[in-house]
């Protein structure tokens, strides 16, 4: 679902990331960690081409990243779900209107986009919620409707940056448990943190990134 | 289509948001197309009034004494072909002298003094364009002056020449002032939407994140720039029919000596001062938004 093959990223002469290559295999849940600086945020950047890499082949959900042009970005932005630690909601519109607005880039239509954030809302238990503005939601009911808003459109990866950095450890808990349930329905997850408690013990392929290179890779 | 009615929607939830700027924006541009309008009908009026002036203007070709009737023919024949030339008249040395006497009024007995008609027999031309160019003027006599037959060729070279610099200048500056207002209603749009595009960019960049084309992000700022200037013609439009009643009905009960000089604003003006704020602020739009890079 993701591959990437002898990736090297750098910024002004100075190497962000060198001889990349994974691969992540369809429905697969998997982290990418790493201390900070070590360049997971440009990696998932990398793989929604907000960069382009300096060399190497990135191919997402059956695209060839590297090769896409400006106008057809979007449509590959539209498989994938991309979760933040700075949750990105937009302030001005209520939590259905911020999760609904997935859906009508796509065209969808006002009655189906109803039906669809309701059932998002209800997977993520923030139904009540819908008519609150982000502001007025903790950290943790926010990053949970940022979760819906990157599931409502059905991708086939879903990409979070950070996702807990943000949140105590009750929210940790309660976010992480839905991204194995989303990861359950099929979809690929891949998590950039540097929190070990996140993947310790779930049994799940962590990739380890480390002075630009992948360290190792091992299981959680 | 419901992209369009989303961006419908958005643009309208925008401009409600924003209304103080955006009504800036509008009068700002109102006033602009006001000047511009204003200035295109004081100069069309004044247009007009020239041209009334110069239908009096017309080319005196004098003949040589001695020539007969089969020569004078010969010389309208040319004359006629001419296709610069729009009217001819023939005026006889005795026709002249009628008219000189009509003109002098109570001193015509002057006249009688006179053992013979000293005046030349002419042909009175009237060209095709109302105010021609002087220099065109002045090749044309010449032209005609080589014409065998022909004693002198008269016109009145300075009241043209003053004619063609005044309806000359007055077109230079509509199109200088066009051409700034133009300019200027873009720059306005341009401003105002850049900035409420920049104060959105965090919206702008969720958008992009979430796979939207540019026209999605883009649309709903081109319906506000295009909303914009479209409003701002018609409140444009609006004043400048209150200023043309007030002139064409009001005032001209108080002067009616000034029925003639001015002119009634046509229909389609109008309707064209709305279509070019909306146009002019669509293209500024345009430039606001810019090229958008994911």
């Amino acid at each position: 679902m993701i591959q990437l093959s002898n990736v090297t990223k750098s910024y002004d002469d100075q190497v962000v990331l060198r001889d990349i290559s994974f691969t992540i295999e369809k429905g697969e849940l998997a982290f990418i960690t790493g201390p900070s600086g070590a360049g997971k945020t440009t990696l998932l950047r990398l793989i929604y081409r907000a960069e382009r890499p300096d060399k190497g082949h990135i191919f997402v959900a059956g695209w060839d990243v590297e090769k896409l042009k400006q106008r057809t970005i979007p449509f590959l932005r539209r498989n994938l779900g991309i979760v933040f630690q700075d949750f990105r909601l937009l302030p001005n519109k209520t939590v259905f209107d911020n999760i609904a607005l997935a859906l009508r880039i796509h065209g969808m239509h006002p009655q189906e986009i109803r039906e669809h954030v309701m059932e998002v809302l209800d997977d993520v238990g923030l139904r009540d919620k819908a008519h609150n503005y982000p502001p007025h939601l903790s950290g943790g009911e926010q990053q949970r409707i940022v979760l819906a808003r990157a599931i409502v459109s059905k991708p086939s990866v879903l990409l979070a940056d950070e996702p807990t950095g943000n949140l105590d450890p009750e929210n940790t808990r309660t976010v992480m448990k839905l991204f194995k349930e989303i990861n359950a329905r099929g979809t690929t997850v891949l998590i950039a943190t540097h929190h070990r408690d996140l993947f310790l013990g779930t049994g799940r392929r962590v990739i380890h990134l480390k002075d630009t290179r992948i360290e190792k890779e091992d299981t959680g | 289509m419901r992209t369009f009615i989303y961006s419908l929607q958005t643009a309208f939830k925008n401009l409600w948001q924003e209304k103080w700027i955006n009504l800036l924006t509008l009068l700002s541009i109102s006033v602009s197309l006001l000047l511009l309008s204003a200035y295109l009908i004081v100069t069309l009026n004044i247009d007009s009034i020239l041209k009334k002036w110069s239908r009096g203007f017309g080319i005196v070709v004098y003949l040589n004494e001695d020539l007969s009737d089969a020569e004078i023919e010969t010389l309208r024949g040319i004359l006629q072909d001419d296709p610069d030339i729009l009217k001819i008249r023939y005026v006889s040395k005795e026709e002249a002298l009628k008219e000189l006497e009509e003109t002098l009024g109570q001193d015509a007995p002057i006249l009688a003094q006179l053992n013979e008609n000293p005046l030349p027999a002419s042909f009175e031309l009237r060209l095709k364009e109302d105010i021609p160019d002087p220099s065109f003027v002045e090749k044309k006599a010449s032209e005609i002056r080589q014409i065998p037959g022909v004693e002198d060729v008269e016109y009145g070279e300075k009241w043209l020449s003053s004619l063609n610099t005044i309806s000359q200048g007055m077109k230079v500056i509509a199109i200088f002032l066009g051409s700034a207002i133009f300019v200027a209603i873009i720059f306005i749009t341009y401003s105002t939407i850049k900035i409420l595009f920049y104060r959105r960019i965090d919206e702008v960049e969720t958008l992009k994140l979430l796979g939207a084309t540019r026209t999605f992000i883009r649309l709903p700022y081109l319906i506000e720039g295009l909303f914009i200037g479209l409003s701002g013609g018609i409140v444009s439009s609006l004043i400048l029919f209150g200023i043309e009643y007030f002139f064409t009905v009001k005032l001209i009960e108080f002067i009616p000596s000034i029925r003639g000089i001015i002119m009634d604003i046509p229909l389609r003006a109008y309707t064209l001062i709305p279509a070019t704020g909306a146009v002019m602020s669509f293209i500024g739009s345009i430039f606001a938004t810019g090229r958008i890079r994911y």
